[in-house]
């Protein structure tokens, strides 16, 4: 005998003939009355008059679709969009540069910036911007994250998943790079055997997973939450800094390659890499992990500044 | 631009008096202004009324919508809409006052 189908229980399926109805609303309209109408529905219930009497306002909503002011939701979705865009350039494009600094911090390579004076400036100008890009970043982030967390803590349910994944994300990278320093002190493994080469691999693996997690849910919970126009406008202009950044990060990182390959051939064909890899290919990975992440943050960043510029009436 | 009076907004002009003398009282989310307007004596407001009637007063600029809490949303009368609610309430307690007195129960 087949099992009999569980009925929805009733404010389950009051839910969803609310949710139901909404949808015949404009989109416009629902993006700003839809969560209202829903809570709305929650607390009073929803009988055939209620029923019918939201037909009748999604009828009048098609009607007067000047009630709401679409300019202005659309505004607010790409200053959103355009932060979360530099984010996840930014996220990538740190880990780029953690390649790179690895890749320098070799002596053969410290040496090579103190004998030649390009190499020595490329280094400065990218220590000086990725401080101007984190301080950007904290500029942009943390009043978006304060207020993300302000409303998580006032009872919005569908940000506490998210935010619990970026503590959850943040405590595993703390725990692995604690482990890979512990493990590089006690007995590091000699560089270039397999046995080496399978544990960067899962550090690296383990990091990759937790930033990835940590920035996909970080970009969850801004999509959920309420965020004003002006923390909007204040994160979009941050993070055009940070993109811009970038970009001078990118060309010093480019300019240190061609000034190695000039000032010291030798050491530029070196198997001086990463991990005792090739230095060119070390080098060119780097530069094309940072190009594409520099093209998605300066994207989002023009994009966010065009709509910046728009007066929000 | 606020407007002189509630007429121009035809059916929602009442529902939307109503929802306006409840926010005289303090910023209310939806289904408190609801409740309030059932109070009050005022028509029984649905979701699709309310919403049609804030959206119109929010577009007029006679309230406005406070950040939202958890998925409601409060709404606070503006200094436009508390000058307008003034004005519609001196002319219903001037009509009142009339009517009453030529009723002579006043």
């Amino acid at each position: 005998m087949r099992p009999a189908r569980r009925r929805p229980r009733r404010p389950e399926r009051r839910a969803r003939i609310a949710a139901l109805l909404v949808r015949a609303y404009p989109r416009s309209w629902r993006e700003r009355y839809g969560d209202e109408v829903l809570a709305w529905v929650g607390e009073g219930g929803l009988g055939p008059a209620r029923a019918l009497d939201l037909v009748r306002g999604a009828m009048d909503a098609r009607l007067h679709p000047e009630l709401v002011e679409k300019g202005l939701i659309r505004m607010v979705e790409r200053l959103r969009g355009s932060v979360l865009g530099v984010l996840c350039g930014y996220a990538v494009f740190v880990v780029a540069g953690a390649g790179y600094q690895k890749l320098t911090e070799y002596e053969d390579f410290t040496a090579a910036a103190n004998r030649h004076a390009a190499l020595g400036a490329t280094s400065r100008t990218i220590v000086v911007a990725s401080v101007v890009a984190l301080v950007a970043m904290v500029v942009a982030g943390a009043p978006i994250g304060l207020a993300t967390v302000r409303q998580a803590l006032a009872g919005r349910r569908a940000l506490w998943r998210p935010l619990g994944l970026v503590a959850l994300a943040l405590l595993w990278t703390a725990g692995t790079l604690a482990l890979m320093a512990w493990r590089g002190r006690s007995s590091p493994l000699p560089p270039g055997t397999m046995a080496s080469v399978s544990e960067v691999a899962g550090w690296l693996a383990s990091l990759l997973l937790a930033v990835t997690v940590g920035v996909a849910a970080a970009v969850t919970a801004v999509r959920r939450s309420e965020l004003g126009l002006g923390l909007l406008r204040l994160g979009t202009a941050a993070v055009a800094v940070v993109a811009a950044a970038m970009l001078v990060m990118l060309g010093a990182t480019v300019w240190w390659g061609l000034a190695l390959r000039s000032a010291d051939p030798a050491l530029f064909h070196s198997h001086e890499g990463i991990r005792a890899s090739s230095t060119v290919a070390s080098w060119a990975s780097i530069v094309a992990l940072m190009t594409a992440s520099t093209a998605l943050a300066l994207r989002a960043g023009v994009r966010g500044l065009a709509a910046n510029r728009r007066p929000s009436g | 631009m606020a407007p002189a009076d509630l007429s121009s907004l035809r059916r929602f002009a009442e529902p939307s008096l109503f929802i306006l003398s409840s926010l005289a009282g303090g910023p209310k989310h939806g289904y408190a202004i609801t409740r309030e307007v059932a109070e009050l004596g005022g028509p029984s407001l649905g979701p699709g009324t309310l919403y049609s009637a804030l959206a119109r007063l929010e577009k007029l600029g006679l309230i406005e919508a406070l950040p939202a809490e958890a998925r409601r949303r409060p709404y606070r009368l503006t200094s436009a809409g508390a000058e307008l609610l003034r004005t519609e309430l001196g002319r219903l307690a001037r009509l009142s006052a009339t009517g009453l007195r030529r009723l002579g129960t006043a």
